[in-house]
């Protein structure tokens, strides 16, 4: 089933949650919306789910506007994030419900009930309140509870935020497994940028309540449209270095007050050096800096603190006032205050204009 | 004295004040119903305090007519129904209309809310007995003078506002995700309400409960002004007439009758004591 917003707003008083959304889900797509607390995507969710109605535009399941059409008739299933399990009723009381409201025989809720409540392995807890179960148990009863109406659409409110980490990342395979199985549309809403990178298909990543782009993970990571996406996509997160862009010679350089870096004859193709302002914001990511001997046309860096993190090194550098992070593999030593040259891997790196936030990178054809 | 025994000391004498300042505070209540509790099985008392002779006459009301002077009362027993009836009343239509008002209160957005909120407030605020004349009218217009009915809407109309405060607080209490869950999983609103919120909500609705059978029972001046014909006396009207005639007062019949009019608010209360902990106002509040 496809899910498509057209031109969606909703407003709560004179606060607008979700500003002029307009994007498609295609069918049997696994969608992440991701950002950080308040930006909307939870009264995005809540909106395909019905509870809350926009404000202006259309929402549509295929095409069909589903603008007034009540939660209980759309046929979504949804975890929330605080499970919403019902207190009252036992594990297999709380799976039947959808069930039961639906008039279903008994042996039919039991059948039913038991393949979902095995799909997710808690088949052993049906006689228990949700009170006598962990965290993760609770967790895979609310998934069950959405899985046994067999919906065309599944909606999850940061399932995993209340897991611990171990937990977590277990259940993010399975999660993603049982939607690659069951070929349904999921739509996940998250704050947490590997939780996305990790389970989507595609991610629609927003801030103050507009969608800032909606691609794949890879896209997203490597070629971030904007500062705010550069900013939020990658754990250690991109470095960035304000800077003036210069022409001299027929030749490109960025500088500011302590480094001075010449862009080789590549950066051309892709970036529009043209029309963009002269005040950039150069972009870098951690693994894309690396520590050398050359001189050439590097960065001057004194170490500030090294941090080992198993698989390799996150070293954190002085330029100038501000700190900057570099992986380094995990053979590299060197103590606080030694002086470095850094290298920039040239086809990685990120110009934006620094009043419009936007990438000067050119569009690919 | 060695230090450990400082320290120990220290410790048991803010305990010790602790039991001696609520023992003091309790003790007249503790003595007083002790009191009743003796001389109801006295057979007068020395002084008009202390008991005497056992008996159980003085609670003879419970098997056989009773006599003072020329007054003859009728049995207690009808007199009972009554009262439990008018409790009772009082309770069921309290918790019907305070359960649904609660949770309009609580979960719906409409215009005029707040205005309706401190409304209620004003209204709990508002003596009732000032109401008496007017009330009388009203309910002589209605055809519902000397009508237990009539005592019982009464007294609901004037303590629905603290009712319906108290349970949009509990109401309040219970997250909107379960009652967004409950509408995804297909339920309408009055199923939402009968099969998810309500049986969260039972302390809350014990906790008015008990409040509405307690002012019903120990109803007074309602029922002592606007019914008139024995059949359909309360308690607290049978024990004031007990007093009715000083010169002839039978004391010990009368703390017989006391005793016997307490029974039930007292096991009420032995078995209700927890959800009466339980209440509160206000508290958790979800986005609207």
């Amino acid at each position: 089933m496809k899910v498509i917003f057209e031109n969606v707003t909703k407003k709560f008083g004179n606060f607008t949650a979700v500003d002029n959304l307009n994007v498609k889900f295609k069918d049997g797509e696994f969608v992440a919306l991701l950002g950080p607390s308040g930006c909307g995507k939870t009264t995005t969710l809540l909106m395909i789910a019905g509870i809350y109605k926009p404000s202006s535009g259309k929402i549509m399941f295929d095409d069909k506007v589903m603008n007034d059409v009540l939660p209980k008739n759309r046929n979504i299933g949804m975890c929330f994030q605080s499970y919403a399990l019902y207190p009252h009723m036992t594990v297999f009381e709380n799976i039947a419900f959808p069930l039961k409201l639906k008039k279903m025989s008994k042996d039919e809720i039991k059948k039913r009930v038991m393949q979902a409540a095995n799909k997710v392995e808690i088949g052993h807890l049906l006689d228990r309140k949700p009170g006598q179960l962990s965290g993760g148990q609770q967790q895979r009863v609310s998934l069950a509870r959405a899985l046994v109406k067999e919906p065309q659409i599944m909606l999850l409110d940061e399932p995993l935020s209340n897991l611990d980490a171990r937990l977590r990342i277990n259940m993010r395979a399975e999660i993603k497994k049982l939607q690659k199985d069951l070929g349904i549309n999921m739509v996940l809403v998250t704050h947490d940028q590997t939780e996305a990178l990790t389970m989507a298909d595609r991610i629609a990543i927003m801030n103050n309540g507009k969608l800032q782009d909606f691609d794949i993970p890879e896209e997203l990571y490597e070629n971030p449209k904007n500062l705010f996406i550069a900013n939020f996509i990658g754990n250690p997160p991109m470095n960035f270095i304000d800077v003036e862009l210069v022409e001299e010679e027929g030749k490109y350089f960025v500088k500011n007050e302590v480094i001075k870096l010449e862009l080789p004859e590549s950066s051309r193709e892709r970036f529009d050096f043209s029309s963009c302002s002269k005040q950039l914001v150069l972009g870098i990511r951690p693994e894309d800096l690396t520590i050398t001997e050359s001189k050439c046309n590097t960065l001057q860096a004194e170490i500030y603190v090294v941090e080992p993190l198993g698989r390799d090194k996150l070293v954190n550098v002085v330029i100038g006032e501000r700190k900057y992070k570099i992986i380094a593999p995990p053979k590299f030593n060197a103590d606080t205050g030694d002086k470095v040259n850094i290298s920039l891997n040239f086809a990685k790196i990120h110009l934006f204009d620094k009043t419009s936030e936007g990438s000067i990178r050119r569009n690919r054809v | 004295m060695g230090l450990i025994q400082k320290d120990r000391l220290e410790t048991i004498i803010p305990r010790v004040m602790v039991y001696v300042v609520l023992v003091i505070v309790s003790l007249p209540l503790f003595i007083a119903y002790g009191w009743l509790f003796l001389n109801s099985l006295s057979d007068g008392a020395f002084g008009g305090i202390i008991p005497n002779k056992f008996t159980l006459q003085n609670w003879r009301f419970l098997w056989s007519e009773v006599r003072i002077g020329t007054t003859a009362f009728q049995s207690i027993w009808p007199i009972t129904w009554n009262t439990f009836v008018l409790a009772a009343g009082i309770t069921v239509i309290e918790i019907l209309i305070a359960a649904l008002s609660g949770f309009a209160l609580s979960r719906m957005k409409f215009a005029g809310k707040d205005l309706i909120m401190k409304l209620t407030i004003f209204l709990h605020a508002f003596p009732g007995v000032a109401l008496l004349i007017a009330l009388y009218i009203v309910l002589q217009k209605l055809n519902l003078l000397d009508k237990l009915l009539g005592v019982i809407l009464v007294k609901v109309a004037l303590e629905l506002p603290m009712a319906t405060w108290m349970m949009k607080g509990f109401f309040d209490g219970i997250p909107w995700d379960i009652e967004w869950a409950s509408y995804i999983d297909g339920c309408n609103r009055l199923q939402t309400w009968w099969k998810i919120i309500i049986p969260q909500l039972k302390p809350g609705i014990a906790a008015v409960a008990i409040f509405a059978f307690m002012s019903g029972w120990s109803e007074f001046i309602y029922a002592f002004t606007f019914i008139y014909s024995p059949e359909n006396y309360t308690l607290a009207i049978y024990l004031k007439n007990l007093i009715g005639d000083f010169k002839m007062l039978d004391y010990g019949l009368l703390c017989a009758a006391g005793l016997f009019y307490m029974i039930p608010t007292i096991l009420f209360f032995i078995f209700s004591q927890k959800s009466l902990m339980k209440v509160s106002f206000g508290g958790v509040k979800g986005p609207n």
